[in-house]
């Protein structure tokens, strides 16, 4: 039985703002969109069952902590089911994009579709940082997705993750550098087409 | 006062803590001095301030993924 303020109401009226961070986070975590949705449904029933001990802390910081949980919980059950060893997304994704970009008029073919530059051309934004993204480890992932898509602090994301600070920090700096060498491209063009840079930093 | 390359060097070891709103109040004004007078950490201000443009990119909306939400509501 739970206490008079621990309503189903209450509950939703706390939770159900955070289910799109919640997906996001289990889904890059996972790099398994079916996979999230059934994680995202059981962190809720799991959260539901310790909502008693939840005692108003920051609701989104502790809905993720347990959505990270549940999210590490899941892949390694599956992957202890599967037998899983590991999968490179990244070489699944290259052949991918590879063949992709291949598709066309068989005479024109040639050395100039197969190159990176080429591919990297037909490849819209979101494609390439979706690509970016699966290159990085899930530790990575995390913290770069929590802090860039669902705009938390260190310190909030230091309590999600469950590692220092500094160790956050460690380690958006380490998702961004990769990022970026991996969106060169990209980037350089942007460069190019905003001019000259634009004087600005924080929110 | 720092000489240029040293200044740099403390600019752009604290440009992703300022990108990331977590600087110090007295820090932020400092760096943002140093950004209107040096091309090269600007440029590096900038670069980073795109790879958080495309970065934010990356999330999506549970109505992209109704059984989410749906799976939430009968619980």
């Amino acid at each position: 039985m739970k206490p008079k303020n621990h309503t189903h109401v209450h509950f939703e009226k706390i939770f159900l703002p955070h289910l799109d961070a919640a997906y996001n986070l289990a889904r890059w975590i996972s790099r398994d969109p079916t996979l999230a949705e059934d994680i995202v449904q059981a962190a809720y029933v799991r959260a539901w069952e310790y909502f008693e001990r939840y005692e108003n802390r920051n609701s989104s910081a502790w809905l993720l902590t347990i959505v990270r949980n549940v999210t590490y919980t899941m892949l390694a059950k599956r992957n202890k089911e599967n037998n899983l060893v590991s999968f490179d997304e990244l070489i699944h994704h290259g052949q991918e994009f590879s063949s992709k970009a291949n598709d066309g008029v068989p005479g024109l073919m040639g050395d100039r579709r197969d190159s990176p530059e080429f591919i990297a051309q037909q490849l819209s934004d979101g494609e390439h940082i979706n690509i970016a993204m699966q290159g990085l480890s899930s530790e990575l992932r995390e913290v770069i997705l929590l802090r860039e898509v669902d705009g938390y602090s260190y310190k909030e994301i230091s309590e999600i993750t469950e590692v220092p600070k500094g160790t956050v920090m460690s380690r958006l700096s380490r998702a961004r550098s990769q990022l970026a060498r991996r969106l060169n491209t990209v980037l350089d063009r942007d460069s190019e087409h905003h001019g000259s840079p634009e004087r600005s930093g924080s929110k | 006062m720092k000489s240029n390359s040293e200044a740099c060097d403390i600019v752009q070891s604290r440009l992703e803590i300022y990108s990331d709103g977590e600087l110090s109040l007295s820090d932020r004004q400092e760096l943002e001095s140093h950004l209107e007078v040096c091309e090269i950490c600007s440029d590096l201000n900038h670069r980073l301030q795109l790879l958080k443009k495309v970065t934010c990119t990356c999330g999506v909306k549970t109505e992209n993924s109704p059984k989410s939400a749906a799976a939430y509501q009968r619980q």
